[in-house]
């Protein structure tokens, strides 16, 4: 059984957590192989939701406590077409070209 | 307050890790649902390798963004991408790249678009050519087709 989870110092000394992909050990895996590491950035779901029947040409409005900067959001519409405009860095509005759900999705990384 | 971490025997003969959110119990969870946050089960995670903003140019070309490193397949890439000439001020739409060449693209057809907007859609419909190639260590943007709509693209790549 490979060694999966390493809590304190690494190779280098560096103290972190890791944890490895099935099969791999730990201790000398690299980067890719790895499910975890508290050295790297992790795509993280802020928050998530849905506008159900939303009819076509007409708008919702979004908005999220302040993250210091605007996230990236992303968006989908199972009919037809979705955009997204931001009116600040913690709201904006969807709109549907065609009646349908509108389903969003905020991360935690900048739009820029 | 709930049980939220175990790391060690997580099911008979099986040792690693487990995270629960807040208010779950991670001993009564699934391996994958929405109140998982980690388990050590999973046969991937979502890592992030980089992510940042291209500006496109409004001309025929090609902008490459390099990862840094060289990754052991094609990752997955999310793209959004804001309109260059929406009526509507900071108008974005998402470009998702799941295969190595994407051919598909949500377009904000809202009523307030373009007739060259409208006309590019209708064109990238019938004529998709590929236009962002994913490879393992970069991505690359042809503007000359449909990219030629948006002044930006905001991108994350995830680890294989």
């Amino acid at each position: 059984m490979a060694n999966r989870i390493l809590l304190g110092a690494d190779s280098g000394g560096a103290l972190k957590l890791r944890v490895s992909k099935p099969g791999v050990n730990v201790l000398t895996g690299s980067l890719n192989d790895m499910l975890l590491d508290s050295d790297e950035p992790m795509l993280q779901v802020i928050d998530s939701g849905v506008f159900p029947g939303v009819s076509g040409g007409q708008t919702r409005n979004l908005s999220w406590a302040p993250l210091g900067f605007a996230p990236f959001i992303y968006i989908y519409a199972p009919n037809g077409s979705i955009s997204m405009n931001y009116t600040s860095d913690n709201a904006a509005v969807l709109r549907t070209s065609s009646s349908s759900a509108m389903y969003w999705a905020i991360f935690n990384v900048a739009r820029g | 307050m709930s049980n939220r971490l175990v790391m060690g025997e997580i099911s008979p003969g099986t040792f690693g890790m487990r995270m629960a959110r807040a208010g779950a119990n991670v001993l009564a969870l699934p391996v994958i649902g929405k109140d998982t946050v980690f388990d050590s089960r999973w046969l991937a995670s979502s890592m992030i390798v980089v992510s940042g903003i291209a500006t496109l140019p409004n001309t025929t070309s090609a902008i490459t963004i390099s990862y840094g490193v060289t990754l052991p397949s094609v990752p997955v890439v999310l793209c959004m991408g804001r309109l260059r000439h929406s009526s509507i001020a900071n108008s974005w739409m998402n470009l998702d790249t799941y295969g190595e060449q994407t051919d598909y693209i949500t377009f904000g057809g809202n009523q307030s678009a373009t007739r060259a907007q409208a006309q590019a859609f209708m064109a990238l419909t019938y004529d998709p050519p590929p236009s962002i190639q994913k490879f393992n260590n970069r991505i690359v943007f042809q503007t000359k087709s449909r990219y030629q709509e948006f002044d930006r693209i905001a991108y994350i790549v995830l680890r294989p």
